[in-house]
């Protein structure tokens, strides 16, 4: 197959996109549908993890915060006198110690006055006995438990949040403390949004209160450095339905999902980049979209090579009737798929054997015919006995005739004339030679040599040379007459013998021809010479054989070439046809 | 799609683990430090080690210049302009002392602090939020400090009527310290005495002086190098039977009787954290000052047996950390 041209006719290229499709369709399909199912389930997987950070992020916060109300609570639990108390006011620096987040705490007592200030590094004050009981703190305390105040900027720049306390009673007094939410930052960094997520804290009119990168909370309440925090919040808290998407404050798209504290009225936004959030989706977009690639590279080498293979018995086949037209009948298709094109297969190198035979038949049958006549060497191929050629010795009428005075007028004439005389002498002669089926075994100029008997056996054989010869002579002088018309002189005499003799072919090669050998030959050919314009002679073999059927002339005994004694002649009757003059 | 995550991925992975290197990529060379410090302590260990912790490694991706000064503002003028000549990429210059001498020579080399005590009182900032000029840092307070030292020394004295204040000219800071100390005297009702020292040979005539005004305890307005001589300045004080209260564990450490303030490694290891975001390309205009949080209160109990002083137990209840 080295020399092939790859044909990639119609039928190839059919069965390579049925092939294609028929895998990549459902692949494609398939992997589409995955692909948008699972986008489906990540989002919302997304969500439920977004969601659930989310409210794990602001429990812890309000722990931190529950954290330190849960100290506070331990400064109003006993009433205030009108004795200064001492031990409160350890306790109270006592506490400082225990939570560095507070930078300081003011005790009022049931009447709201400031009994005790300390701070971590302002100056302390003792009942200094100050009216707070104005002050939104104090009185955000009394009617709730626990008080939370907005987020004010200490310096412009560290976020302080005030917190206040009552206890069950008034007697015991309300503690209001300041509270550093720098320290924050311990907690808010630790929460960690998958990888490269992270929180921040927006207090209610959206200021930044804790976030893992404290310089952007330390810039106070700035505009610019707030606008992304705030669009985050905007994009994901009215609706609080899963995820949104937003942008940071560098412009990349992040995931971002909300959960309130409740305390302080603060929201919790935790995000996460899109890349990583999306990072699952992604990744099973590109490897669905990989294994389609990888699939229709597959299916397209699949379909490649199922089709060649299928093709491969239609091209043998194309190839090999191509083959089998142009002549080379021994060529033989190839195919073992056990199947229909086989079997068509083994019928076209049928029908090459069979061609082949029938050729070889036809080169027999034409080989034949350069001898028999066409009706023998048909019979004779039907027979399918070419062994009809092969030498052998049998009893054979041999008949020679030639034209009297044909080399004077082929000297004289012009060369086209003498052609057509000798056409035309063939054309009569072959007629006849044909009809009576003998075997013409050789000619030459104006000489024919003519076989009875062989290489196919006849009925009387004798009598069919002799009726061979009457009407070769016959039709022969009727074109003498004619010829005489054109001013040439020519005569027809007709030899014949029967005998033994050796038939067979001679020659070497390509070039055989068919002929007798013997002296039946020889006299035949003898009697011919001796024949003058008109005659047919015979020899005693030939005239015995006939001599009741035709009329007979006995002519005596001539001496003839290459005998020592002479040979009985005979003439046959030739009924002249009146030719009208 | 495939455009945005890629380019998502590489801001995200770009914003982890973006390599210090960066900075000699864009500038094509090996960023330089000029640190001026007053002396070699164990403290200023936390300056390196918080720099790798961050990614810069000494020697291989950042150089550091040390240049000492012992308080000599001199001196740290003159390293200044050094290294401006040198064309460092960022002076670290942890006191107001420091600050003060850089920023005479330079106004648009970075400059980052780390135990300065108050720079918008100083003048060396603009804001807290929006320093908006080429220094900024971590600030640890100074002048409160003091001012809570002189209230604690007023706690354990259990009403000292006079208190003497051993302070530093060299440092602007202290200026400063010395006013808030002047109000808080006249809040707590206690008389204040002045004394001046600017280094190790000053201690002895300082406290002497102290002790003639018959003060009952001193309070050391903080500075890098009280802390570099404290063992000096405790020697000093014990001599002449003063308690004192210093800002920084290491003088309690070293033989103060007590300290209340920041802790200093830890000022250092934030300052680091400036370091590497101006190294990674911020503007130091737009990094908010980072003021300490965290107050230690350390007292010595073997200096106040040597002192025959009895610390209340209260206050030795809200110490982080006795010495005994």
């Amino acid at each position: 197959m080295k020399g092939q041209p790859l044909r990639f006719g119609g039928l190839f290229q059919k069965y390579f996109l049925v092939l294609f499709l028929a895998v990549v369709i459902p692949l494609a399909a398939n992997g589409v549908s995955d692909a948008w199912f699972g986008y489906r389930d990540q989002r919302a997987r997304l969500d439920q993890l977004l969601g659930v950070e989310a409210r794990s992020a602001a429990s812890r916060i309000q722990g931190f915060l529950d954290g330190i109300t849960g100290q506070l609570g331990w400064l109003v639990q006993l009433p205030w006198t009108e004795e200064p108390d001492e031990r409160r006011r350890i306790d109270a620096l006592r506490l400082l110690r225990q939570v560095p987040a507070i930078v300081s705490l003011t005790v009022v007592d049931g009447s709201g006055r400031e009994r005790l200030y300390v701070s971590r590094i302002g100056l302390n004050r003792t009942e200094s006995r100050t009216d707070r009981s104005g002050e939104p703190a104090v009185v955000g305390a009394r009617s709730a438990r626990l008080w939370y105040g907005e987020v004010s900027y200490y310096r412009g720049s560290e976020p302080y949040l005030t917190v206040a306390i009552s206890g069950n009673r008034s007697s015991v007094g309300i503690v209001v403390a300041e509270v550093n939410l720098k320290l924050i930052w311990d907690v808010i960094s630790a929460i960690k949004v998958g990888e490269t997520g992270h929180a921040f804290v927006l207090d209610s009119p959206g200021r930044l209160v804790a976030h893992p990168d404290i310089s952007l909370v330390l810039r106070g309440a700035d505009e610019t450095t707030l606008r992304p925090f705030q669009a985050a919040r905007q994009a994901v808290w009215p609706n609080s339905t899963g995820f949104a998407t937003s942008r940071d404050a560098e412009g990349d798209r992040i995931a971002v999902a909300a959960a309130p504290i409740s305390g302080p009225d603060w929201t919790i936004v935790v995000e996460q980049p899109l890349s990583e959030a999306f990072g699952p989706i992604y990744a099973a977009l590109w490897r669905t979209g990989g294994l389609l690639l990888a699939g229709a590279a597959f299916a397209g080498l699949l379909a490649y090579a199922l089709a060649r293979l299928m093709t491969k018995p239609i091209r043998l086949l194309e190839e090999g009737t191509e083959r089998i037209g142009a002549g080379q009948f021994d060529h033989r298709i190839e195919i073992r798929t056990g199947d229909e094109l086989q079997r068509l297969a083994d019928s076209f190198n049928a029908m090459a054997a069979e061609l082949t035979v029938s050729q070889e038949r036809q080169e027999r049958i034409a080989k034949l015919r350069r001898f028999l006549a066409p009706q023998v060497a048909e019979l004779v191929d039907r027979k399918g006995d070419d062994g009809v050629l092969e030498g052998r010795r049998t009893e054979v009428v041999a008949v020679f005739c030639d034209l009297r005075g044909f080399t004077a007028f082929s000297a004289k004439a012009a060369p086209e004339e003498v052609m057509s005389v000798l056409s035309e002498y063939y054309e009569a002669l072959g007629t006849i030679i044909t009809k009576y089926a003998a075997t013409l075994t050789s000619f030459s100029g104006d000489g024919l040599m003519v076989l009875v008997n062989a290489p196919v056996p006849v009925e009387e054989p004798a009598l069919r040379a002799v009726d061979l010869a009457l009407e070769m002579q016959q039709s022969v002088q009727d074109l003498i007459f004619g010829w005489r018309d054109r001013g040439h002189r020519i005569g027809f005499g007709v030899g014949l013998a029967m005998g033994p003799a050796t038939v067979g072919r001679i020659g070497y090669e390509s070039r055989f021809d068919y002929t007798a050998i013997g002296s039946v030959v020889n006299l035949a050919a003898r009697l011919c010479a001796a024949a003058a314009d008109r005659e047919i002679l015979t020899d005693a073999t030939v005239a015995y054989a006939v001599k009741d059927k035709r009329s007979l002339v006995p002519l005596g005994s001539r001496l003839l070439k290459g005998y020592d004694e002479e040979m009985p002649v005979y003439g046959i009757c030739f009924d002249e046809r009146i030719h009208a003059a | 799609m495939i455009n945005r995550r890629t380019f998502a991925l590489g801001v995200a992975s770009a914003c982890l683990l973006k390599p210090p290197a960066v900075l000699a990529q864009t500038s094509g060379r090996i960023p330089r430090i000029g640190v001026l410090g007053t002396a070699l302590t164990a403290a200023t260990q936390a300056i390196p080690d918080g720099l790798r912790n961050l990614g810069w490694v000494e020697g291989q991706n950042v150089i550091i210049e040390w240049r000492w000064a012992r308080g000599s503002p001199e001196l740290h003028a003159q390293h200044a302009a050094e290294f401006v000549k040198m064309g460092v990429d960022l002076i670290y210059a942890p006191d107001s002392a420091q600050v003060e001498a850089a920023l005479s020579v330079t106004r648009t080399i970075p400059i980052v602090f780390a135990i300065h005590a108050d720079p918008l009182a100083v003048g060396h900032v603009a804001s807290l939020a929006r320093p908006g000029g080429n220094v900024t840092g971590v600030a640890l307070l100074i002048t409160e400090m003091a001012t809570k030292g002189l209230e604690l020394l007023d706690e354990i004295l259990l009403g000292a009527k006079r208190v003497g204040v051993l302070w530093n000219p060299a440092f602007p800071s202290h200026l400063a310290a010395l006013n808030a100390l002047d109000k808080a005297a006249a809040a707590l009702g206690v008389e204040l005495h002045r004394a001046e020292a600017r280094g190790e040979d000053d201690y002895d005539p300082a406290f002497a002086s102290l002790a003639k005004a018959q003060v009952s305890g001193v309070v050391v307005v903080p500075s890098t190098l009280a802390v570099k001589e404290g063992e000096p300045l405790a020697k000093a004080a014990l001599k002449h039977k003063l308690p004192t209260i210093f800002a920084f564990r290491q003088n309690a450490e070293r033989g103060g009787l007590m300290s209340y303030g920041p802790d200093l490694r830890d000022a250092l290891r934030r300052s680091t954290g400036y370091i590497d975001r101006i190294l990674r390309g911020a503007n130091p205009a737009e990094l908010p000052i980072d003021q300490a949080v965290r107050f230690e209160l350390t007292v010595n109990l073997q200096t106040a047996r040597a002192l025959g002083l009895s610390v209340p137990p209260a206050v030795l209840a809200r110490a982080d950390e006795v010495i005994e």
